[in-house]
């Protein structure tokens, strides 16, 4: 696959880095520099002390395992996308990988952290990401969960956003006992943008959930967050979606979407969209829709000759593809036969 | 080719047809006028298989089967075909895409291969242009977005690619300029074969002129209360319908 040959592709395993190139612990690659974080733990190497411990709260660190940091430098731009594998496997398994990115001034990069399955029943994976984004740089932070079921898997993702720069997030679930993403953006200085995009696709008996926060701590900072979820037969989602707009953050911009298939009268369908705002001069949106599958759209197929089941895979393929778009072109493939899964049982 | 005897029907409890008599034999063009409210759609409705219409009585024989006892999507494959009145909006699927799924479960149903997208480009390219549309129509999300006239135009292609034998066109004039009407028209007037039926629900004599039907019923308060040849249409745009009522 063209893509993981371009890619700066780390592997873990368990939590304990696996790392495909030659030496272990550290590597540069495309002039990113990548570390295993109990290399820099035990040596406190020099471009990431600034940034230990301060951005995700103490409960979230106080079990982490292993994982990595990952250090750009001023204007450096990775052409390749840097892929974190998390694999599981055995039975019984826990552990709480983290990782730590730190982008410098302009500098740019494309992350994605992909946690897979192969572990079995009463396996929990716990996930750590504090992301720095200097200032006019641009990070997309992709993170995908198909675990197998019976797993429990989460992960806290904090964002701080320094002047003028870009953030963009898109997180897919799927698969998986349960899910869980909580994501903290915070846009401290001004001009900061961030764009949040969700996908949650959850199947008979599966739960996810998704906390979102946006933190507006300063003037003329946008913010567009649209989240999408299907839920099948006695699936679970919770949504809850809060964006603060605190004092003196003016001409601040803020929309924020939550749309939800259920697939049938036994899925269960939790959204709360929130809006803080301590301030005048701002714009800012916010809605939740929950619905089922159109009985119109439904006929109009069938009365096509398409069987019912064709159809209702083709409509929730339509809902679901909005979200689409915004997974990496290269991952595509991975997904949609995964996706073809779920409409095969979830429909 | 469709026996219709003694069709009732309702929507949510409210009747609607209220004993429908009509033969169409191959070949035939037939023209249901009426005013407003008459029941017209809901006939070419319950004929499609809708399913919150409630049939409370009559039945409807097409080409030897009950076709009251077929879902709608068996309806299709047997044959018949609607042009929507008010075509639904498809965010998200592509009309190529869904004309591709439509024809394919249509060939599958009668046991013939499925076209591969390819061959069914090729075969759907001529249609395109005979009914007048962009080939970038194609790649649009189905009737999302569309005007009322490309909307139309979308039905009629529809219905040129499945190719069905008995097509019923629920108000597909409406609305549409001269331009657009004439591509209907000629798209219906293509589809004519000693072999097919059409049944074209109709407010206006304009469709009539370029299309001329064999038999014309009017329908009134959910029974054909009258039936003739296409004069019948145009003496009710001159008179209304009030003589006729007056008289029944």
């Amino acid at each position: 696959m063209p893509y993981y040959k371009d890619s700066t592709v780390v592997v873990f395993v368990n939590g304990a880095w696996k790392k495909l190139s030659k030496k272990n612990g550290s590597f540069t690659n495309h002039g990113v520099n990548i570390q295993c974080l109990r290399e820099w733990k035990d040596r406190a190497q020099k471009p990431f002390l600034r940034y230990f411990d301060r951005l995700a709260n103490k409960q979230d660190l106080a079990l982490v395992n292993g994982g990595c940091g990952i250090f750009l430098p001023a204007c450096h731009k990775a052409t390749a996308p840097i892929h974190l594998f998390f694999y599981s496997e055995g039975e019984s398994v826990t552990y709480y990988p983290r990782v730590l990115v730190i982008a410098e001034e302009k500098s740019q990069v494309t992350l994605v952290e992909h946690y897979v399955g192969g572990a079995s029943k009463g396996s929990v994976v716990h996930g750590v990401s504090e992301i720095y984004v200097g200032k006019g740089a641009r990070v997309a932070h992709t993170q995908l969960f198909y675990e197998e079921s019976r797993t429990v898997q989460s992960s806290s993702v904090w964002a701080k956003q320094d002047e003028d720069s870009q953030f963009t997030s898109f997180v897919l679930s799927m698969g998986g006992e349960r899910t869980k993403q909580e994501l903290t953006v915070n846009l401290s200085s001004p001009g900061a943008t961030c764009t949040l995009n969700g996908l949650y696709l959850v199947g008979a008996c599966e739960e996810a959930c998704h906390h979102t926060k946006i933190e507006h701590n300063a003037p003329f900072c946008e913010s567009k967050e649209v989240y999408r979820g299907v839920v099948g037969k006695h699936g679970k989602a919770n949504f809850n979606g809060k964006i603060v707009v605190e004092e003196g953050a003016i001409k601040s911009r803020a929309s924020l979407v939550n749309k939800n298939l259920m697939l049938c009268e036994e899925s269960e369908i939790n959204t709360k969209p929130e809006l803080e705002i301590y301030n005048d001069d701002v714009v800012c949106t916010h809605g939740a829709t929950v619905g089922q599958l159109d009985e119109q759209a439904l006929f109009y197929f069938r009365s096509r000759g398409i069987e019912p089941q064709q159809a209702k895979k083709l409509l929730v393929s339509a809902f679901v593809n909005e979200e689409m778009k915004h997974i990496p072109a290269p991952i595509l493939p991975l997904i949609e036969k995964k996706k073809e899964n779920f409409f095969e049982i979830g429909t | 080719m469709l026996t219709i005897q003694n069709l009732q029907s309702s929507i949510q409890g409210i009747e609607i047809l209220k004993g429908i008599d009509l033969t169409v034999k191959p070949g035939e063009v037939h023209v249901i006028m009426g005013p407003n409210g008459s029941g017209k759609s809901t006939l070419a409705q319950t004929l499609a298989g809708r399913e919150d219409i409630l049939v409370t009585n009559g039945s409807v024989q097409f080409l030897g089967q009950n076709l009251l006892a077929l879902s709608p999507e068996a309806r299709a494959q047997a044959g018949l075909f609607l042009a929507f009145q008010y075509p639904v909006e498809i965010p998200g699927v592509s009309t190529l895409l869904f004309l591709k799924t439509a024809l394919n479960s249509l060939r599958k149903a009668r046991g013939e291969p499925e076209l591969d997208a390819l061959e069914f480009l090729n075969n759907i390219q001529e249609k395109v242009r005979q009914v007048k549309m962009d080939e970038r129509f194609l790649q649009r999300s189905l009737n999302e977005g569309f005007s009322g006239g490309e909307k139309k135009r979308s039905e009629i292609l529809q219905m040129l690619v499945l190719d069905p034998k008995f097509a019923i066109l629920d108000e597909t004039d409406s609305g549409l300029d001269i331009d657009a009407l004439k591509v209907v028209a000629e798209g219906v007037n293509s589809l004519r074969k000693p072999d097919r039926a059409i049944l074209v629900v109709t407010h206006y004599l304009r469709l009539l002129e370029v299309m001329v039907p064999d038999i014309v019923h009017i329908l009134w308060d959910g029974r054909i209360i009258k039936s003739g040849d296409k004069t019948l249409a145009r003496e009710l745009e001159q008179r209304g319908y009030e003589w006729l009522t007056e008289k029944a």
